[in-house]
């Protein structure tokens, strides 16, 4: 009975400073492109939204399931090319797409293979403000694949 | 200074020219000239592969690299989904190449996993780097290998941390975001990009297989 009172407690915990922090910033449709099995590197992609009044940084995104860096595909006279970056910036009031083309985290070393279609993969978003934020990826081949669904 | 005037003159006049060229370039799809040509090099199907084998068929010919986070298989994806999206005849007529700009890398067999992923009959070509040079100097396909100082050294400390991390240097490559569109009779006819609509690709892809009939 203990027991069961504690972990009721810690589910509230969590659930509460979950809200706190789901007030100032969400992320939404985070996914992982699905890319065949012999890959070294697949792209992750995600949006985040801050109803806050600060600006926040995203400083790193982390994974049991592999290393993952903060990239941005930059176009210059009509050369592409990736780069690494160390923040991504989401304004007060504002969003930031990390989106092909754009922003993206640039997942290697995987510990678990590659993530294959149909997969969820755990990230953890680290912000400038302390905050931690982990939320669940879906491994997917195009970003509107769940769209297709809805129209259907 | 006049003659600067007049320089600033004729190349605006120059540039009003190109744009209309452009606009109805995208109309038409008009044969260009001055770029292109056929080659050979080792294909991800295991044997050569030379431009002319695919008369007839409308080529869509991309740079890129496998190791590549997000434009290269974005844009792979793109095309398979645009590819898709046509009748089994038109798709029968249709050819998506993969040039690869990483030779010590990408090797065929390495190539043909990735990219049957995307869509099983996409070829990937990837030969000695002066073979592939030559290709994009054709093409005016420039690119160019990065030794990223922040990526090497990433690596590197890796690989003190965890023998099991890759021994090789982290690299980036920057390369040409265009899609090379290629018609039945080996003439460059215009580009895509990653972010062209997919109607749009498919629109010009179905005029180009229709007049080359």
């Amino acid at each position: 009975m203990k027991k069961f009172l504690l972990i009721v407690l810690s589910l509230l915990t969590s659930i509460v400073s979950y809200s706190l922090l789901a007030e100032q910033l969400t992320v939404e449709n985070a996914w992982i492109r699905a890319m065949p099995p012999t890959s070294r590197v697949v792209p992750i992609y995600l949006t985040m939204k801050n109803t806050g009044d600060q600006p926040i940084k995203l400083l790193a995104i982390n994974s049991p399931n592999g290393r993952i860096e903060l990239h941005q595909t930059i176009m210059k006279n009509g050369l592409m090319r990736m780069t690494p970056v160390e923040k991504i910036m989401v304004d007060s009031h504002g969003q930031t797409t990390m989106a092909p083309g754009g922003y993206h985290g640039m997942m290697m070393n995987f510990t678990q293979g590659v993530p294959a279609k149909g997969d969820s993969v755990p990230l953890t978003l680290t912000f400038n403000n302390g905050e931690k934020l982990t939320i669940m990826a879906a491994v997917k081949m195009n970003s509107d694949e769940t769209m297709h669904h809805h129209h259907h | 200074m006049y003659k600067f005037i007049k320089f600033i003159k004729r190349s605006s006049l120059i540039a009003a020219i190109a744009l209309i060229a452009s606009i109805s370039a995208h109309a038409k799809m008009p044969i260009l000239k001055g770029i292109g040509g056929d080659f050979t090099l080792n294909s991800s199907k295991g044997k050569q592969v030379s431009l002319s084998d695919f008369r007839g068929k409308v080529v869509l010919m991309f740079f890129g690299y496998t190791n590549c986070a997000d434009i290269c298989p974005t844009t792979m994806a793109h095309v398979a989904q645009m590819v898709k999206k046509l009748s089994p005849e038109q798709q029968a007529k249709v050819q998506v190449l993969f040039v690869s700009i990483d030779s010590e890398y990408d090797t065929p067999k390495h190539l043909n996993k990735y990219l049957s992923y995307f869509d099983p009959s996409f070829i990937g070509l990837v030969d000695d780097k002066e073979k592939i040079d030559h290709v994009a100097k054709l093409y005016s396909a420039e690119y160019s290998k990065l030794a990223d100082e922040r990526v090497t050294t990433e690596f590197k400390k890796l690989s003190l941390e965890d023998k099991n991390a890759p021994k090789k240097k982290g690299y980036l490559f920057s390369h040409t975001a265009k899609i090379f569109v290629i018609d039945g009779k080996g003439r460059m006819r215009g580009y895509f990009y990653t972010g062209t609509p997919l109607k749009e690709m498919r629109d010009d892809v179905t005029q180009l297989l229709a007049t080359s009939k």
